[in-house]
């Protein structure tokens, strides 16, 4: 199959995906970035945060979609607002802390225009200026459509955009599962890393289900953990180690088939040593089942679930990614606890988190690294194409009717390739 | 807290002193080691026993382990990261360019009969790959002195930036 890279004008960026192969222009073309963030980040639903991240009236997190700053916060009625956070007066960034609380809303630096919580305008100073009948209502922040899924919190700047529930479709029984590592907890973001890499943001959507990668790129921390976590994760020859393409570019990757359900427990898996000092603290306080639920938990969900365009939920954190150039993508990486839980439990997930994740952990710049090396390798040619071929030969249909491979193959990629070649198709 | 430490620490010791000497000496050595990555005669600069190396995500915190940090060493980890620094297997570490560091505003507090604590700030230029990157720094550290040698007891590394979006990192600060 040839892909057609020659005299491309911005309406066919299609041809430009295979079903085994996508042009190296995918990651190299800022126009292509241009077209992205209108087709796709300016379209469809976009992960924003997760609703623990919130937790009273006017607790707010700036982020942003594409280059669209947002402000991500919650009002006087307990809802998520997701506004754009730029003044309508005359255009000043609203607000410029990564996080915190306000008790009643955002006031413009510039001229005080100020704006309630859920992005009403609320007071313009010396109104004299400005008719007596002027119509607030109409000068309100920038307002993001907002739906939100097993806590986390999807935004949309389209109005028109199918409902979420449909555009997660099979993914939900996976978000449904990740959430099983609550263990009977409701489930709190603990702390996030925010890191940029240069790298284009598909390079790194890719590596959210690439098991081939693990065993290579993380080296130095398989061989820096205990034993009992890495043969935990040595699944390249496990045959329940499969990876599913789910629908509108969503897939999974399952890395610990024991801890796809975590609800399910036959009993003959042992509990990690490095687990040993937590279990003696909780022993007389939980009953043995629980203990061993929550134990069992520690290390989150068995599998990484990518959701189309910005959102992976992987094993035991969030993970954001919003395109902020062709070739640079910033990430948050929100590491996951127990709200009303035992402090020890949350304590050796932040401690799981820091070993691998994060700009100094042993996992995430290696990542990132070799994120970068793409990058700069695959613009020796833009028109050769990047290989997603892997597995094709093992493919096939799941009961389910998905695509299902093993988790080191490409079935994920080449489901998200051919959502991207939707959306950059006909629907923009 | 460093600005509180070092308000501190200027009321305390002079820098002609010969444990403040020692120790700031301590600290160049520390910062050409970690410019030359030689991180096994780095972690020999660590005293025996309980030691910490942390750089913490804001500088409010109290209690690090009860929150997450960009690192949060005891020893056992501390020398995890240099085997894991020193293995060969680490992309990131190979990819490491070169660093220089500076080192300066030094002020030296006396906190225990055979411990000073130090603070000062770090500039680390990192080249790789055409790119320069600046990473910026507040430090403090535990010095112990009851040997011949002073050795590192704790480093805290506040990053100018620690609250922000930061790139992902091979060498150490
Ligand atoms: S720009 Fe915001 S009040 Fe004028
Ligand atoms: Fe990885």
């Amino acid at each position: 199959m040839s892909i057609d890279v020659a005299g491309r004008t911005g309406s066919d960026w299609g041809s430009l995906v295979a079903a085994d192969r996508v042009s190296a222009r995918v990651y190299l073309d800022p126009e292509i970035y241009e077209a992205e963030l209108e087709r796709i980040f300016y379209k469809t639903w976009n992960c924003v945060g997760h609703e623990s991240e919130f937790p009273e009236r006017g607790s707010f997190k700036t982020r942003a979609v594409g280059r669209r700053p947002v402000i991500v916060c919650r009002d006087r009625n307990d809802q998520i607002n997701v506004l754009l956070n730029r003044c309508r007066h005359r255009g000043a960034l609203l607000c410029e802390k990564p996080d915190g609380a306000v008790a009643g809303g955002f006031t413009c630096p510039y001229h005080s225009w100020s704006y309630a919580l859920d992005g009403r305008l609320r007071g313009i100073p010396y109104p004299d200026g400005y008719p007596r009948d002027i119509d607030k209502a109409r000068l309100g922040l920038g307002r993001l459509r907002v739906e939100t899924y097993a806590g986390l919190i999807f935004a949309t700047f389209d109005e028109d955009a199918e409902p979420l529930a449909g555009f997660l479709g099979a993914a939900r029984r996976w978000i449904d599962l990740f959430m099983k590592q609550g263990a009977g907890y409701p489930i709190k973001v603990q702390g996030a890393f925010k890191f940029r890499y240069q790298a284009n943001w598909k390079i790194q959507l890719e590596n959210v289900t690439d098991g081939y990668h693990f065993p290579l790129v993380h080296r130095s921390w398989m061989a820096n953990v205990d034993a009992q976590t890495a043969e935990m994760l040595s699944f390249m020859k496990d045959p329940e180690a499969v990876t599913y393409g789910l629908e509108n570019g969503h897939s999974v990757g399952i890395f610990v088939p024991e801890h796809v359900d975590l609800d399910e427990d036959d009993g003959t898996e042992a509990l990690q040593d490095r687990f040993g000092d937590l279990v003696a603290d909780l022993q007389p306080g939980l009953p043995p089942e629980r203990l061993r639920r929550l134990v069992r938990s520690l290390h989150g969900a068995g599998f990484n679930l990518n959701i189309f365009p910005n959102l992976a939920l992987s094993m035991g954190f969030i993970r954001l990614l919003n395109p902020v150039a062709v070739d640079a993508t910033d990430n948050e990486h929100m590491v996951l606890g127990y709200e009303g839980g035992p402090e020890g439990a949350n304590r050796e997930r932040l401690r799981i988190h820091e070993h691998f994740q994060g700009p100094f952990g042993f996992g995430t710049p290696d990542d990132s690294e070799v994120w970068a090396r793409v990058q700069r390798g695959a613009a020796a040619d833009p028109n050769m194409p990047i290989l997603i071929d892997r597995g094709l030969n093992r493919e096939e249909m799941s009961d389910e009717g998905h695509l299902r491979s093993h988790v080191t193959d490409e079935t994920g990629m080449r489901e998200a390739y051919q959502m991207w070649k939707r959306l950059m198709t006909d629907a923009g | 807290m460093p600005a509180e430490a070092r308000a501190d620490a200027e009321r305390k010791l002079a820098l002609a002193d010969r444990a403040a000497l020692s120790a700031i000496e301590l600290i160049y050595r520390e910062a050409g080691l970690l410019d030359d990555q030689r991180y096994r005669d780095w972690d020999e600069l660590w005293a025996a026993g309980e030691t910490r190396y942390v750089v913490p995500m804001c500088r409010e915190v109290v209690d690090y382990d009860a929150t997450l940090n960009f690192i949060n060493d005891d020893s056992p980890m501390r020398r995890r990261r240099v085997d894991r620094m020193t293995s060969g297997h680490a992309g990131a570490v190979n990819a490491v360019g070169r660093t220089v560091r500076t080192v300066s505003r030094f002020a030296v507090d006396r906190i225990g009969d055979y411990e000073l604590r130090v603070t000062s700030t770090e500039i680390v230029v990192a080249y790789k790959q055409g790119d320069h990157q600046v990473w910026a720094a507040e430090l403090t550290h535990h010095i112990v002195t009851a040997d011949d040698r002073p050795r590192i007891r704790a480093k805290i590394v506040h990053l100018v930036d620690a609250e922000h979006t930061v790139r992902t990192c091979g060498f150490l600060l």
